[in-house]
Formats: structure tokens, sequence, C-alpha cells
């Protein structure tokens, strides 16, 4: 019902945002000069579009197309992050292999740059304007980039798209990402070897880690037991791990285990991981989001399919090398959470529901639904992806 | 009562507000419209089923859907595809009948609603009843509407219009599948981003043709809560896939073909066993397709293959099984289905040691044998005792590989004393649609007709010394 009732209001919004961009009391581009929006991009995955929403209100200001390989299978937007103090967002897309960059005011295409391999994820440097992107998870040798070990570096200060670097680390699917800029290192998790990597930006030098207790493996022997979807720096050398876990098959014995997704606490100059968060193995951690107003991280929890009101989203709170865990909110009207980001008061967080297609904003206090739209008239196309907001307006 | 669509309506009124504002907005506007961009949504027929599974109300008519043979003549190479397909089967294969036969005995009130909700669409959504039905002989011989003895035919995946979720229930085990659908209205919907034009419908491209979910509600069963045939789930749980939609179902299972056309076979594991298996018309793309789920290989990370071993020592035979598919195997009624790891080793051409060996397909494999790697599940009774009816279950055991996963499994055995030379191991992975104990009784003619295919071999050599 709260789905109805948004859906009346959501239009409405629609109604007058329409009215009043049709009749030019507000044009979507000037506005962003104004700053009248505070932008959000989510990737329409199942489209080959990215959405740009008012994030006050929800209101669709408009899609932006994808698809650089017309006549062909799809290209699959799959992350989007922003660059606001040199304008400009920057897309993946899975399928086709390209990492696109738009404008920020007008949200036109820049450029693009082909880096194969089925790109995932992105962590930016704005001062030096470089761009880091990893990969996704191996499809068991059927897809392109199935054994990357690659985490490329790309050049933007020329206004272009230029690949300059790669460091490869030595385990398949480095998916999670993050900068640390104070200690001038990237660090990145596999997803399906359960190791965690810090790439000295400066030196080139790679230090992996075990990050299972439980089941440690040789770098390269894909053990898929945490499967660790995302990585953020919370503070200077130190950086969590969500990991989504879930159910595991012994590979020696073929015994069926439920394993707890867990977050885990990593000091980076030490590689240690020095406290860990559990949660129930339904829960799947997934996409995490730093405040910046605050200590606090959110991390959505995809759920399980099979598994009612399992798909929520977690505040965590880092302090003093420990993380807390401030409070759950799961819903039945979540379904396959995906993609997260926050509002820069904290006030809200915005996360997307890929298998019905939806668009939340939530109480970044207690979790609750503030608002919610569907993502497009057809939500069973959506294949609802990453979510960024912009912070400074 | 279940009605399924009541999301549908709500964004009804979405879309009438939304379209009420576009005609507005484009009226003063000299832009493009941005909302137009957006397709439209796709109507549907509702219907609504009671807690045995039995339509309570229903827009839709038998009439609704034409039957297969009506496409034959545009599309007369996916209509040959189609009519080797299993989907064509649904209401031919005498394991079926057997199976709903029993359960409508069992359960009176809802066997006959159950089986149907996936094997018979258009009677499910329709409320034709079937019952009384006891051979495919007869269904076929009878008068029911061409479409309703098609089982699973091209109308009803061509009208559907939204995705649905997995098939779920409880102790009653009553049919509840939701299909979004839009029949009756001519209207053929499809993967197709730019059809061609023709006098016989309309054409709609929607891309949710290109999604796993697609193929929801009926490859996703859960009964008790018991994942009893979780092939989406098993993809679903895929970091990789689930997110992306990557490597749908399609990709492998409608893969397609030089001129750009989808196969509609889908090709899977089962044939008809009502001929030899051999001049089944996809025994070959069976078997190609099987041949790609898995490979097999020697070593494990922390244990290299011997080269040599020293005679009258313990030899340790490291594998490596490595899962190239995007779900289990087996999967689907893989507790009826067994794929296992078959070793022998031998030394001038006697045998030393051999695990997984059957002789002929209908054989039984030595279940007894700790070293035997077998991958299926195992259905389980109120109290923990194996049993193979699906609609009993309460409890499974999943001895499947996981997708993508790999298992490790060692032999030993001792080299006996004053053998020495060469010692040829040879491994291949083999694979039945059936365990025999599933045909054996009520289809011994079936039985007869079982391939087991292989999925994977290699040999290698040891020298004794």
């Amino acid at each position: 019902m709260k789905i109805e009732r948004q859906l009346v209001k959501t239009g409405i919004g629609i109604m007058i945002l329409l009215l009043g961009s049709g009749c030019g009391i507000f044009d979507a581009d000037s506005s962003h000069q104004n700053g009248s929006f505070t932008k959000l991009y989510v990737t329409l995955q199942g489209l080959d579009q990215v959405a740009v929403y008012d994030a006050e209100n929800l209101g669709l200001i408009r899609t932006v197309d994808t698809d650089f390989t017309p006549g062909e299978s799809v290209n699959t937007p799959h992350f989007v992050i922003i660059d606001e103090d040199n304008g400009f967002w920057f897309v993946t897309l899975i399928a086709s292999g390209y990492v696109a960059m738009y404008d920020l005011g007008a949200d036109m295409l820049v450029d693009t740059v082909q880096v194969g391999d089925s790109p995932a994820l992105m962590a930016l440097d704005p001062l030096q304007k470089r761009l880091f992107c990893s990969r996704m998870m191996p499809m068991g040798g059927m897809m392109t980039g199935a054994v990357s070990q690659v985490i490329q570096e790309i050049d933007y200060s020329q206004g272009s798209l230029q690949l300059v670097g790669e460091f490869s680390v030595n385990s398949p699917a480095p998916h999670g990402i993050t900068i640390d800029p104070a200690t001038g290192v990237i660090v990145t998790t596999s997803n399906t070897a359960d190791w965690i990597y810090k790439i000295d930006l400066t030196s080139g030098i790679v230090t992996g880690a075990v990050m299972d207790g439980q089941a440690s493996a040789p770098p390269y022997v894909e053990i898929q037991r945490l499967k660790s979807i995302q990585c953020v720096t919370v503070a200077p050398g130190k950086i969590i791990a969500a990991c989504s876990a879930g159910i595991w098959m012994d590979p020696y014995s073929g015994t069926e285990t439920q394993i707890p997704g867990i977050v885990q606490l990593w000091d980076t100059p030490t590689m240690t991981s020095t406290d860990t968060l559990q949660f129930n193995w339904h829960s799947r951690p997934w996409h995490a989001v730093k405040s910046p107003a605050s200590d606090n991280v959110f991390i959505v929890l995809s759920g399980d399919g099979q598994v009612g009101s399992s798909a929520g989203i977690a505040c965590v709170r880092y302090d003093q090398d420990e993380l807390h865990l401030e409070w759950i909110f799961r819903s039945p009207e979540f379904h396959t959470l995906h993609g997260i980001d926050i509002s820069a008061d904290e006030s809200r967080v915005y996360i997307t529901s890929r298998s019905n297609g939806i668009l939340y904003a939530l109480n970044a206090q207690t979790g609750e639904i503030i608002s919610s739209v569907w993502l497009s008239d057809n939500p069973d196309m959506v294949l609802a992806g990453g979510v960024a907001v912009m912070k400074n307006n | 009562m279940i009605k399924f669509n009541q999301i549908f309506y709500h964004s009804q009124r979405f879309k009438t507000i939304v379209l009420t504002s576009f005609l507005l907005w484009t009226g003063c506007s000299d832009s493009p419209a941005n909302q137009a961009d957006l397709p439209d949504r796709f109507p549907e027929k509702g219907y609504s089923v009671d807690e045995t599974g039995h339509i309570l109300s229903t827009e839709m008519s038998v009439a609704d859907f034409e039957p297969s043979s009506a496409c034959q003549e545009c599309h007369p190479q996916h209509y040959a595809e189609w009519q080797q397909s299993m989907h064509a089967y649904a209401m031919q294969d005498p394991v079926f009948f057997s199976g709903w036969t029993s359960e409508q005995l069992n359960r009176p009130e809802t066997g006959e609603r159950f089986c149907l909700q996936c094997h018979n669409p258009v009677a499910f959504m329709t409320g034709v009843s079937l019952e009384g039905f006891g051979n495919a002989t007869e269904f076929m011989s009878s008068d029911q509407p061409e479409v309703v003895k098609d089982g699973i035919g091209c109308d009803i995946c061509h009208s559907v219009t939204g995705l649905s979720h997995t098939v779920i229930t409880g102790n009653s085990v009553n049919g509840n599948a939701e299909y979004h659908v839009n029949p009756g209205e001519g209207i053929k919907y499809g993967s197709l981003e730019t059809p061609g034009s023709t006098s016989a419908h309309r054409s709609r491209y929607t891309p949710i043709y290109s999604r796993s979910e697609i193929c929801l509600p009926c490859h996703d069963f859960v009964i008790r809560g018991v994942e009893a045939e979780i092939t989406f789930t098993e993809w679903n749980r895929i970091p990789g896939l689930a997110m992306s939609g990557g490597l749908a179902c399609q990709a492998c299972h409608m893969t397609p073909s030089g001129d750009g056309h989808h196969d509609h076979r889908f090709i899977g594991v089962d044939l008809d066993l009502t001929q030899p298996a051999e001049s089944s018309p996809v025994f070959g793309a069976v078997q190609n397709l099987l041949q790609t789920a898995l490979e097999i290989s020697v070593g494990q990370p922390d244990q290299n293959f011997p080269d040599t071993i020293h005679t009258g020592e313990a030899l340790s035979l490291p594998f490596t099984v490595t899962s190239l598919t995007a779900h289990s195997v087996p999967s689907g009624v893989s507790f009826a289905r067994e794929a296992w790891l078959e070793l022998t080793v031998t030394h001038d051409g006697e045998l030393l040691f051999q695990s997984g060996k059957i002789e002929t397909p209908g054989d039984h494999l030595d279940t007894s044998d700790p070293q035997l790697l077998l991958f299926k599940t195992q259905l389980l009774d109120d109290s923990g005792n194996p049993i193979s009816g699906v609609t009993d279950t309460h409890g499974i055991i999943n001895a499947t590989l996981g997708a993508f996963s790999r298992r490790y499994h060692t032999y030993a055995f001792t080299v006996p004393a004053g053998i020495n030379g060469e010692l040829q191991v040879s491994a291949r992975m083999r694979f039945r649609a059936f365990y025999p104990s599933a045909l054996e009784g009520s289809h011994e003619d079936l039985l007869d007709n079982l391939p087991v295919f292989e999925m994977a071999s290699l040999t290698k050599t040891i020298i004794a010394q």
C-alpha cells in the first residue's frame, strides 16, 4: 500500500515537475547551475540508460542513453560515481566493457574508453583526476573478463578518458574498490578468492591478505566463501569490507553451509582485520557508503530471494578502531537491494531495489522509507544498479 | 484469495497521472520529452485462484490463446524447434502423467491444479479442468482444445508482459503460479527490438525476454520451505549474475543461431524417453550442452597428482571438478538426476581400482562405495528418511556441484605389490536425467531408452616402480 500511495504522490510530483519544466519554470540544465536540483543518478541496467532524478522529490529530470553498441546486446550500465569538483560523472558498462564520462551540468557524453573485462565499480581521486576501475565477478569462463585480475587507472585531467595504468593482483575478480587519499593507496577485495589487496599508488607495490580466518586458501583459489562486494574508506588507513557470503559448499566435503554475511574493519598499513560485524546468512551485505557528515557507514543488505524481509539496510558506526551496529531496517517491500548513496547532510539514504525496479529514499537515522519511485513504467525491465547523489549541489 | 494484478492496478493509476502530466507538458514545451523515452507499461489480464489452486475469477478464456500450429506458417523453424522441446512434451510425458495421477490421488483437492500450473498454464489460468486423464494417449486423443494439448505452447511465453516469482507452497501443495500475460489481443511480445511487421499480429519488444526471470514462475519451486527445484535461485545467488542480469538462462538454453534466431528447443538435459535416445533429434544438442557444463582436472591446490608410485604403497589420486554452469549440477529435479565421476585404474588391462562404474545405462550406482563422487539431491520425509516424491518432501540434502564452484575429490587405494610399469588412470564425469529407481516398475520401457552422457573425461599415466 505504501508503494501505491507513493506512486500517486510521485505521479503528482512528476506532474508538477513536468508542467514546470515544460513551461520553462525550471529547466533541468540551468537549474543545476543555479543550484535548484540535487541530482541523483541511477543505472538502469536492463534499459541501457542512466536516470537522473531530483534527489529531493525523486522527480525524474531525464534519462541518459548509454547504448554504445547499437544493434547488439545490452551494455549494462552498472556503477555510477560523481566528481563534483571537476564537474563529471562516470559509469561502467559491464557487457560492452566501456567506462563513460559525462558532463555533470548537462549530462552530455564527454568521452568513453574501452577497458574490456567487465568493468564493475570505481573509485576516484578528484585532485589527480584519476579513476580506478574494478572487475565484475567471473562467470565460469563464459563471459569476457572471467579471469581478470586487473585494476585499471584512467586519467581524465585533459577532459577525456585515457587508460594510463594497470595494477594486477594475485586473485581473480577484484570487485570491491576504494581509495584512501591520506595513505595514497587503493584497496580492492576479490569477490571469489576472499583476499584483500592494498595497492600503493606511488610505488605500485601490491600487498595482499586473506580475508577469511575460517578457510584461508591461496590467492588464486576461488573459494567463494565470503564473497566480498564493496569496500569503503572510513578513516586514514582504515577501510571496511562488506561481504555477502550466503550458502556455501565446502569444496572438499561437498557439505552445504550457511555463511553469515560480515562487515570487516581493516587496518591497511598492517593489512590486518581489527573488527568484524556478523549478520545472518540471508542478509547479504552488498554495497556500502560512508556518511560525509559522520563516522557512520550505511550498508545495503541485498537479502535472499527465498527469505522474506531479508533485504534491508544497516547503519554501522566506526569508532576507536571498532565497528558498532547502530540499527538495521528491513522491509518486505525490498527485493534484492543493490546500490546505495547518502545525502551530504546524512538526512537521507538512497537505495535501489533490483528485482522490482524501485528507487527508495530512506531516513538515514532509522532506515524507514521516506519515499520511493518506480524507475520505469515497466519496472520489470529496469535491473536497477548503482546510485550516486550529488553532495555539494 | 490470491490476486495477481494489484500492483499492476496501482501502476496504472501512476501511469494515468504521468501521462496526463505528459500531455499537459508537451502542450507548452518545445524540448524533448524525457518521460516519453520510457517504455509504456504493457497491459495484462488478471486471474485469481482459491487456496486449492482453482480459479475464482479470470479475465482469460482458452480462446484467447492460439495453438502453436497457428505460428507454423510464418515461423516454421521456431515451430519445428518447439515441437522437439520439452515444453511441447509437457503434456505427453508418461513420467509426468504417472506423477500427476499420483498427486491427484494423494491430494484430490489440489493435485490436478498443482501440476498443471506449470505443465499447462492455459488450463491453469482459464480454469479448464483436466481431471480424469490417466495417460498421454488418452489426453492427446481427447476433444480438449489444441492449445491445451500443446502444454507449454508459443502463446504462453509470447503473451508474457511482466515478470513473475518463485512458486512457493506449503503443506496444502496448492497451485499458485503467478503469470503476467496479455493474450487474445493480437499482440505477440518478444525479444526483437525491431520486429518485422505482419498482418498476423502486432509485435511488441520487451527486454524482459532477455531476463532469467522470464523462466519464472516454473523453474523455481519451494515447498514447505524446502528448496526443491530452484534453478533460478541457484543462478540468482551468484553475485555477479544476480545484480547485472548476466549470463541469463537464454544464453545457454536459447542460444542464437547464425541467422540470429534463438533456439526454441530449449535444450536442457531431458529427452523424450519413449524413443531410443540416439534417435531423438535433440540428443546431440543435449550431449553438447552437457559437455560445456563442467570440466575435470587432476590435482588440487594442496595436492599434486602423482607421476610415480612405489609398488605396494598407498596411491592417492586428487581430482578437481570445476563447474562452468550458472546453476547447480544437476539442477531442476536434481533429486531424480545423477552426475558422477567414474574412475578406473588399470595395469596391462588388469583392473586395479574402480569407482562409479556401471555396465549398462539402467544399472544402479554402488552408493555404498565410500569413494563414489555423486552429485544429486536427496528428498527427505518429516522423519528425515529418504523419499522420492517431491510433493511429500519436508527436507532435502543438497549434494550437487554448486554453480561455478569446485569440488576436490581424492581417491585412495594400495597398489598391489609386484606391479611395475604404467598404470592407466581414466576418469570421466557421467550424467543421467533419471536414477534407475525413478523409472523402475512403472516405466521399465523408458529405462531401456535412458542415455548416460559423458560430460568430461581425461586419462593419465602413472609409473609404478
